[in-house]
């Protein structure tokens, strides 16, 4: 599958984004925020190969709210496997709002593996779903805040 | 401070053990797989969190360490769980 290559405008907030990215993760790895380095930072990360992509700015949003949203709701799902006596397991499928845009899969996928409830394994062939393996606490243990999705 | 690190240590040591305990039974992949998110992400984020508490001298690197554990365990999670389709009329085992 071949998708045709976007303008430069239209490509231009994933390039900021990624430049911004790789910025970051150079001033963490270097600790250092001097002039010179962050030039050189922001050297590295445009020179480092940049694809085109345009970008579902909605859709991106509201995955990546919902991936950070994910990290304090998985130590919840953590201690509730970890008192659950006999954790019921599953095939579910999950709907996926990335609109074809790899960037939002990744935070969809981030989101859904990084829950101890539920593990990814694949696309679905249409494309609009997750193939969704998921472990969660028995019966028994229903009703005491257990969220049924 | 010091006693909130503790606890951040402790917990994640204790993660560790429960989600690292079923690696050497004989559970199913995925079952393994989803303990040990527990393990490795969370309880590994949790020592992360204990050791950032202690002060900030090494917070840049602790900080890189905690983005590249998210991100690498749960895609690394997601490339060892990834199988291709069950073939229709066949029931996860």
């Amino acid at each position: 599958m071949t998708t045709p290559i976007p303008p430069l405008p239209a490509a231009l907030p994933v390039l900021l984004l990624t430049t911004a990215l790789r910025l970051t993760l150079w001033c963490l790895l270097t600790s250092d925020l001097s002039p010179l380095n962050l030039g050189l930072g922001l050297a590295v990360a445009l020179l480092l190969p940049h694809r085109r992509r345009t970008l579902p700015l909605g859709a991106f949003l509201a995955a990546l709210g919902q991936a950070l949203v994910a990290i304090p709701q998985a130590y919840g799902e953590a201690f509730r496997l970890m008192l659950a006596r006999q954790p019921l397991n599953g095939l579910v499928r999950e709907p996926s709002q990335a609109e074809g845009s790899d960037l939002v899969i990744a935070l969809e996928i981030f989101r859904l593996s990084v829950t101890p409830f539920t593990l990814v394994l694949g696309l679905e062939s249409d494309g609009r779903h997750y193939r969704v393996h998921r472990r969660r606490p028995g019966p028994t243990q229903r009703g005491k805040g257990g969220r049924q999705r | 401070m010091n006693l909130l690190s503790a606890l951040a240590l402790g917990l994640g040591a204790l993660f560790w053990l429960w989600g690292t305990a079923p690696l050497l039974g004989r559970a199913a992949l995925l079952v393994k797989l989803h303990s040990l998110t527990v393990a490795d992400t969370l309880g590994s984020a949790l020592i992360l969190l204990g050791l950032l508490l202690r002060g900030p001298r090494q917070w840049p690197l602790l900080l890189l360490a905690l983005a590249m554990l998210l991100i690498w365990n749960a895609l690394l999670g997601y490339v060892l769980a990834a199988q291709p389709p069950l073939p229709p009329g066949r029931r996860e085992p």
